[in-house]
């Protein structure tokens, strides 16, 4: 449910439901990265929460769309949600109006302490109402990916029941420290974590627990590092729980929960079967095949596969220090004596041998870890996301220019390809994935606008916003967004430059599929800046096409003030006349579509073309002729003579007829 | 005109050329006397013939033209005393006669003379007339197409499209 936005005195009318109030700041509601705001129900007069979201972040659209009617799930669900002029930021925003939490945040922060709970007041206030919104999330096939402690409300005052946080203003899972994150996305950027599955969640959950009986962070001290080495070596309950004294039950749920392997955690069904009084038996940790013999990183020693992976995926440098030694195949060889992983090693290593430039090495690197441990993310240098998140880590990274190239690298070397390739096992949307790779790597191998990096961006991330600096102050996520900002940009910032940058191009490609490639082409025509411009013309008006706004008045005239040399490229000054005119009152008319019409008259065109053609051949001949009578052509002697006997022959006639004429007029008088 | 009429013109039946002298010969009998009038009085003419160099013999029309306009009242004149060779004897004895027929052809050699002197005079002015002209033309197509079109010459082989004034 989401309408027209519009603006009182002091508060901004949303759906004519609710007034948002941009002078009352809740910050005790913000999400990280939401501002919250206080909201009135226009009818009762109740109040509610609205959380801004971020320009440079998309919500999760698809997911609100599909919680809007859930009121009765113990969480905070958006109720509304628009795009609208937001006075505190100075622009265009993401709102989404939540039912008000009863009562404070559980934690306040990710490392604040608090009084630890008990296990009875975790599975009343926390296990019974999370298991009711996961119940409804596993029927809709949606993660929540934002269960965590600093993430939990009291429902009421008396503190007594809890409903989970919102979890659709920022892309998912961005917002959870390393420790909620099981150890296959522990690695990855937080942009890059994805959906993930509900074994994700429920993970999330038992970490939440964990948290709930320390009062606090279990692990408060430890680096990622330190913490992924330690889930590695040890599991998530060791590192999570440790010594601390558990009931039976508890320790029961927690080890279900916390289990390393996806596929052997517990399961919503064991959740809610442990809920219901049955007793399982406690899920034993599963911790990776330990080596005869360490492997020596820097100063540290790891004796499994994936601790050494982590360890290197953690130290870019180390990584390339034990590619370039070669020893890996060896070690795995000989002390894990797993002859299938030690050729798959060599296999990855030894692709382009040991020479090549950084490039190379860097890609070699990312094969390694991958063949060392298949289920961690895919990783170049600083870049890691999941093989689902790649687009979302890109475009949550996309400001950041080092993550930028690494992905790019990424993609043209094709190594989530070779991630799939690697997998042990195949899954049904590893063939989605392909062709997701396969395109993203044609978009990447087109430089013009409308490709590039930038088509990545915004062809697999739906909603995201255009980061175009052309639409600062605007949020512009769907291609019904892009005319009416940039009209307002022509209204108020004026039309210096072009209404088109790299990000609008492949904004308005990805959101419309049917851009005509030959405007995508001509529009790179660097060389033929008319050709350029007039292309630039018909990309907004296919974009008009396609959306069916009309009355851009102030885009088209900033359009028009933009095909100056498609006019002066004609020859003829009538035509060129004729062609401004035509462009202005197409412009008047806010047209775009008759606009670029107008300015690309193929017939007068090439009439202009022949005329000119036609006008140099009778300028030269000009020319040539004035040469000639400036010589003395005319009056040459031997011309002169032929004309003057010509001449003299015909005057004499003239003369001899008229006395002919005259003797006889006499001789017959 | 092929080879086969020239051949034919060439060889005109004899009997065509008898006829034409059988009625040539009565004609010319008949008019002697003006035939000897008008040879005394076209001798200006026949000078201007042998002194003219040029196959158009463009100064024998101009003299013959006027000559044979002045001739005619010498003409007149035996045609009014009767077609006798003594008519013909009392015409040319008249001197004022004479006068007429070679003053006329006196003055076709003027005209002749003066003409080039003339024509040369006409070509300079047309000639500057013209230049002007084109120039102005030439003005407009710069104004209309731009100076971009001055930028080229005729190919070789290409005609200019305007001809000779």
């Amino acid at each position: 449910m989401h309408g027209q936005a519009s603006h009182t005195s002091d508060a901004i009318a949303l759906d004519q439901t609710f007034d948002l109030l941009p002078g009352e700041r809740l910050p005790e509601f913000d999400s990280p990265h939401a501002e919250a705001y206080g909201v009135r129900e226009r009818r009762t007069g109740n109040p509610f929460v609205c959380l801004v979201g971020q320009p440079d972040l998309a919500p999760r659209r698809e997911l609100i769309a599909q919680l809007a009617r859930q009121d009765r799930l113990p969480m905070m669900m958006a109720l509304a949600w628009n795009v609208v002029a937001w006075p505190p930021s100075g622009g265009r925003r993401f709102v989404a109006v939540f039912k008000r939490p009863r009562g404070r945040r559980v934690q306040s922060g990710p490392g604040a302490a608090f009084k630890p709970w008990r296990e009875d007041d975790i599975v009343r206030a926390l296990l019974q109402p999370a298991a009711a919104v996961l119940r409804d999330f596993d029927a809709r096939a949606l993660t929540h990916r934002a269960i965590r402690a600093d993430n939990l409300f009291f429902d009421d005052a008396a503190e007594t029941g809890c409903v989970l946080g919102e979890c659709v203003m920022a892309p998912p899972a961005i917002d959870q420290p390393a420790i909620y994150e099981p150890i296959e996305t522990m690695g990855a950027l937080p942009g890059g974590r994805g959906n993930g599955y509900g074994a994700d969640d429920l993970y999330a959950l038992g970490v939440t627990i964990a948290v709930l009986l320390a009062g606090g962070d279990p692990t408060d001290g430890m680096d990622l590092a330190a913490l992924l080495q330690s889930k590695i070596n040890r599991g998530s309950y060791a590192t999570l729980i440790g010594r601390t004294r558990l009931s039976l039950p508890m320790m029961e749920v927690l080890r279900g929960l916390l289990c390393d392997q996806r596929a052997e955690r517990w399961s919503l069904q064991d959740l809610q079967m442990w809920l219901g009084g049955q007793r399982l038996s406690p899920k034993q940790p599963s911790l990776p095949v330990r080596g005869q013999r360490a492997y020596a990183v820097g100063e540290q020693s790891y004796w499994s596969a994936r601790s050494i992976a982590a360890a290197l995926s953690c130290d870019w440098q180390q990584a390339t220090a034990a590619l370039q030694r070669n020893d890996l195949p060896t070690w795995v060889r000989r002390s894990l004596g797993d002859e299938a992983l030690a050729e798959r090693v060599a296999a990855a290593i030894g692709v382009a041998g040991s020479g090549g430039g950084g490039g190379l090495r860097d890609r070699l690197v990312s094969r390694l870890l991958t063949a060392l441990d298949p289920r961690a993310p895919l990783q170049l240098r600083s870049f890691a996301a999941g093989i689902d998140a790649l687009p979302q880590a890109l475009a949550v990274h996309f400001g950041e220019s080092r993550q930028r190239q690494a992905f790019g690298e990424l993609v043209q070397a094709k190594l989530p390809q070779a991630w799939l390739d690697a997998q042990p096992l195949s899954r049904s949307e590893h063939a989605v994935l392909r062709r997701v790779f396969d395109s993203m790597h044609h978009f990447l191998a087109r430089t013009e606008a409308g490709y590039g990096i930038e088509r990545c961006l915004y062809e697999f991330n739906d909603h995201w916003p255009c980061q175009s600096s052309l639409l600062e102050g605007e949020y512009v996520a769907e291609l019904a967004d892009l005319l009416p900002a940039l009209e307002r940009r022509a209204q108020t910032a004026g039309t210096d430059g072009e209404p088109i940058d790299r990000h609008i191009a492949a904004f308005a490609c990805a959101r419309m599929k049917a851009m005509p490639d030959r405007v995508i082409r001509a529009l790179a025509k660097s060389d033929d800046d008319p050709l350029r411009r007039l292309a630039l013309a018909y990309f907004l008006a296919e974009i008009q096409r396609a959306t069916g706004q009309a009355s851009l008045h102030a885009l088209a005239a900033w359009v028009a003030s933009l095909l100056g040399p498609v006019v002066e490229g004609y020859h003829n000054r009538d035509q060129r006349k004729l062609l401004a005119e035509r462009i202005q009152t197409a412009a008047a008319e806010g047209d775009l579509q008759a606009l670029a019409q107008a300015a690309d008259d193929a017939d007068a065109r090439l009439r202009d073309e022949q005329g000119f053609e036609r006008a140099k051949q009778e300028y030269a001949a000009i020319e040539q002729e004035v040469a000639r009578l400036e010589a003395g052509s005319l009056v040459d002697p031997e011309h002169v003579r032929q004309r003057s006997r010509q001449a003299a022959s015909l005057v004499a006639g003239c003369v001899a007829s008229t006395g002919l004429l005259l003797l006889t007029v006499l001789y017959v008088t | 005109m092929s080879q086969e009429n020239l051949r034919v013109r060439e060889t005109t039946p004899i009997w065509v050329k008898a006829l034409g002298a059988i009625f040539a010969l009565p004609i010319l009998a008949v008019l002697l006397p003006s035939l000897l009038v008008l040879a005394v009085c076209l001798l200006p003419t026949l000078g201007a013939y042998a002194a003219d160099r040029y196959r158009d013999k463009s100064l024998a029309v101009t003299v013959g033209l006027l000559n044979l306009c002045g001739a005619l009242p010498a003409l007149g004149e035996l045609w009014a005393r009767g077609q006798t060779m003594a008519a013909a004897g009392e015409v040319l004895s008249d001197v004022f006669l004479w006068l007429v027929a070679y003053g006329a052809a006196g003055i076709g050699w003027l005209i002749f003379m003066m003409m080039p002197a003339m024509v040369s005079a006409y070509f300079t002015i047309a000639g500057a007339a013209r230049i002007e002209e084109l120039r102005k033309r030439q003005e407009n197509l710069v104004e209309a197409w731009g100076g971009d079109i001055a930028g080229s010459r005729l190919t070789e082989g290409d005609q200019p499209s305007n001809g000779e004034a």
